[in-house]
Formats: C-alpha cells, structure tokens, sequence
C-alpha cells in the first residue's frame, strides 16, 4: 500500500483536473497520454481492458483541447478521459458484452450514457472488461490490483480494477444484484448503484431488465457525484427513466451530514461476515457517529421474498433475453453461464407474476423501516476478495459458515436491485492482507445526494481514499 | 436427479429445449435449479390477496414517476 504520489495527474480528483484544463495548467492531450502509458504498464498483470481507443482517445483529446482554448468550455468533463464496461454499446468501438459470440461487433450507436458523456466533451480511453454477459461476479481474467492472487469481482470487475490500477480515472459499470458494488468493495473504490430509473440503460445489453442499473465507479465519491451529474435523466429510449429535475450533486456533497439519521440493520445484513469487514464496518459506523450522525437500529423486512424474488427473476429474465442467442450460440457460452441461463428456464409463470404482484410491497415494507432514517449502513460484501480460481458455485467461509460465492456476494447487494434504492459502496478499511473492505450506504428513492454526502463525508473523515493499491511491475 | 426417470429427463430437455444434456451437466444444472427453488421458494410466504394485480407494480411505478414530474 502506497499513499497518493503528490502531483500525480491520475490520481487528482475529476474536479482538481477539470480546473487545471480549463485554466490551460493541464491538457487532455498530456492526460490521455499518462494513462495509455499506465495501461501499458499495468495491463499485463490486470487485464482490466478488453479494447483500448488510444488514437482515438488522443483525436478527441485534441479536439476537446482546441475547444477549450477557444473557450467553448463545456463542463467538469470537458477533455477527461472516462472508460467504460464493455456490456455499454460505443459506435465503431468493438463491443464484446464480454462473450465470444460478439468479438467482432461494432455497435451502430453509443449508448445513451455514452452521447452524454460525449456531449459532456468526455473522451472514451477504452472499454473495461466484464464477466460473460455480466452473468456473474468474477470477471476473468482481470485481477485484483491490491493483490494479483485475488479476483476484482464483478461483473464490472475491469472497471473497478482500473481504477485501483490508476489506468483509468473515471468509469462507468452496470449492476443486476451487485456489479458495480461488489467489485468497488474488492478493488477499494467507489461504486454507485443509483435509483431504479434515474439513469439510462439503453443500448447496455441487458442482462434482466427489472434489476438492471448503470452507474460509475471511481476513484473518489464527489467524481461519482460530477459522473452522475451528467448520466442521469429522463431518456426515451428507457421507459424505467423518470423525468425528474435533477439535483446538483457535487454542490450538494457540501452539506453537512450533522443530524442525519442512519438505520443499522439488526437482522440479516451483519450475519454470516468475516470478522475483519465486520470489525472495520462497525469501526466506519463510529466514525459517522462521531460526525454528529445519529446511528439507529432497525429491522429490515420481508428479506427471505426478496431475496427469492432475486433468485427468480435474475435467471428468469436472462434466459428470456438470452433464448434466442442460446439457441444457436450455446457452445460459445460459458460452462456457468450456460447453467444460470438455463436454470431460468425452469422458473415458472406462476412464480413470476407473484414476484410482480409482492414486489411493490416488499419496496413499501422496506420503506417504511427506513422512515425515520435518511440512510441505511451495512457491509457492502461479506467477504473480502477471494482468491483467483474461484468459481461461480465455489464454496466460500465466512467464521465457518459455508456458501456458494455467487449466492455469498449478492447477499446485501441484491435486496437493492430488486427494490431499487440508491446504493454506494465506499472502502472503510482494510484487512490484515491488506485487502479492501466496502461499506455499503442505501439512500431513499431518488436520494442519491444524502448516499454521495454521507460517503464524502466519510472519504474526508478518514483520509481512506488516499490509499492506493501499488501494482507490482 | 437420480429420483427422475430417464425418459422424464429427457422429456424435461426436449420441454425446455436445454441445450446440456449430458449427464454431468443436467446433474449440476438440476442441483442449481434445486438451490434456487429453496431459495424462490421464500416468495409463497408472501401474503397476496386476489386484489393483488400484477399490474400493481407498473402502478406503482407510474405513481413514483407523477410524485415529481419536473423536466430537468
């Protein structure tokens, strides 16, 4: 573990270079340059990208300093490099969704996200890689930066990983019960699940449409705040999109988190953790206690519905997308993927529309346990990373207790999916490996500002997200 | 699977037009199914009602998208 190298470009906050761009102290030239020369250095051992735009990247990068300098300044992400998860489609920019079947699609269109980062003057560096469809949460063959023995999870693993790695500093992931989150806990870096709607998934391939979320991971919770700011909204290429005014998020971080309420759960989400990212999420909670937050119990409900609901409708809802590629492509799939796609097959109708008809009412039950908090505290993942070789129905222990990886690392995402709350996971500490450990805040519907305040707060607090993973070269 | 027949096995492939067949593959296919139903199972408990449409939740989304209708 290192602290952050003083004067390094790629490791300022998105907010500090977007300054030095503007005032012509920086150019996006010299920026797209620095990380193509990390990826050169890291990848060997990360693996975090599937393609890299460098030409591209650098004509951008022209482009958006000419711009500058004629004044026509566009914003925050004016001339900074973003990478992206390679389920996102990118016009003329191969798109594998991270399968064998699509290693030579090139997308007709960017998706939403995409046109408005670009609009934004954003310039894409390259696409991160994912598991297989984003049908699980490993991500080979990227590793885990802080350790290249250990996986960065997934399904948005390269991003994370880039991340960690210093090759990329700002990213956009997608999450079906825990993509964006689980890898931002293994990799020790921000991800936002944001509210069901509030931003668009058009043109990412789906993986099941009543739990699919896109949002960034980072490096530092006010960039996820300037990489929501131009994400979100109302697009009707998405009919789960809300036209909703949207907040000023990185103004907002300001606000104090003094008597903000926090609800910590009594039931399920502190049982069955490692006793290390028990320790340091219960040493995180302190640390908000201590900010002048009031920390309250809670119990959440109808946890065993949703969590079968999950179970139902993941699978269910890829195999529906999926059937008519399956039908002629099963040999290309993956062995695991193969069998999560076709275990929803066997998920019945009946079940399904129950899952309609309860899932307005376990969000409501969840809800009314949240009344009287503004944010709900718990471990973003139970585990730390696992090491490579893990598979998506290893065994996994948690203080002797004994679960499948894939049903171990949604555990207290998922519930979020499937109601739709906003959700950040930060790292709040590390284990005696020196592995990262995430903490998960989850905010009311369209409360994205309280979930970024209270991680920013955190971030300040402590000083964690000066850390930084050193990757053996 | 070693409580399922041959013949409803395959009749269960050829139903669902599973793509592995092979013994080693339906047995970790049927032991995922299995771990998932005991899991799914979990949504029976939930109290439903007749007057409990499936509709409801695209209801519920359309009220949560009238709570604030401002354009950005």
């Amino acid at each position: 573990m290192v602290t952050m190298k003083n004067g390094s470009l790629l490791y300022e906050r998105l907010t500090a270079l977007a300054s030095k761009i503007h005032e012509g102290e920086v150019s996006p030239w010299d920026l797209v340059n620095a990380l193509l020369e990390r990826i050169e250095e890291t990848e060997d051992k990360i693996k975090a990208y599937v393609t890299v735009t460098g030409e591209e990247a650098r004509r951008a990068a022209g482009k958006a300093e000419k711009e500058i300098q004629r004044g026509q300044y566009r914003g925050l992400l004016h001339g900074i490099p973003v990478s992206l998860k390679d389920l996102i489609d990118t016009k003329g920019v191969k798109t594998t969704y991270g399968s064998r079947i699509f290693r030579e699609n090139f997308p007709n269109e960017d998706a939403t996200v995409v046109k408005k980062l670009k609009e934004a003057g954003a310039i894409i560096l390259g696409k991160t890689n994912t598991h297989e469809f984003a049908l699980g949460a490993i991500t080979p063959p990227t590793r885990n930066p802080w350790s290249l023995d250990r996986i960065p999870g997934g399904s948005s693993g390269g991003s994370a990983a880039a991340i960690a790695a210093g090759s990329a500093l700002t990213t956009l992931g997608t999450d079906t019960g825990g993509s964006i989150r689980i890898p931002s806990s293994y990799c020790g870096v921000v991800g936002l699940k944001p509210t069901y709607g509030l931003v668009s998934r058009a043109s990412v391939f789906p993986v099941s449409w009543s739990l699919d979320h896109v949002g960034p991971i980072t490096r530092y919770v006010e960039d996820t705040a300037v990489m929501l700011q131009f994400i979100a909204g109302y697009d009707e290429k998405d009919p789960a999109t809300r036209k909703r005014k949207i907040p000023d998020y990185v103004a907002e971080l300001q606000d104090s988190v003094d008597g903000l309420r926090a609800g910590v759960p009594r039931n399920y989400f502190f049982e069955h953790v490692d006793h290390e990212v028990l320790s340091a999420v219960r040493q995180a909670i302190k640390v908000l206690e201590r900010s002048g937050m009031s920390i309250l119990e809670l119990t959440v409900p109808a946890i065993d519905g949703i969590m079968g609901a999950y179970t139902a409708l993941e699978p269910a809802e890829a195999a529906a997308n999926h059937r008519r590629i399956y039908a002629e492509h099963a040999h290309e799939y993956m062995y695991e993927t193969k069998l999560s796609i076709e275990a929803g097959f066997f998920v019945s109708a009946t079940q399904y529309i129950d899952i309609l008809r309860a899932r307005p009412k376990w969000t409501a039950q969840v809800l009314e346990a949240m009344k009287d908090v503004d944010v709900m505290l718990t471990p973003s993942q139970p585990i730390v990373a696992p090491k490579t070789g893990v598979e998506c129905w290893s065994e996994v222990f948690m203080e002797g207790y004994k679960e499948e990886y894939e049903r171990a690392v949604v555990r207290f995402t998922a519930p979020f999916n499937l109601t739709g709350l906003p959700a950040l996971s930060i790292c709040c500490g590390f284990n005696s490996d020196n592995l990262p450990i995430g903490l998960q805040i989850i905010g009311k519907p369209f409360q994205e500002s309280t979930v970024l305040r209270v991680g920013h707060y955190y971030e300040q607090a402590t000083g964690r997200h000066r850390w930084l993973a050193q990757v053996p070269l | 699977m070693k409580h399922l027949s041959k013949e409803l096995v395959e009749n269960i492939v050829k139903l669902l037009d599973l793509k592995v067949t092979d013994k080693k593959s339906l047995k970790d296919l049927f032991e995922l199914v299995q771990a998932n139903y005991s899991i799914i199972k979990a949504i029976e408990d939930t109290m439903l009602t007749p007057s409990d449409d499936p509709m409801l939740y695209v209801r519920y989304l359309q009220e949560a998208e009238n709570g604030d209708n401002e354009e950005r």
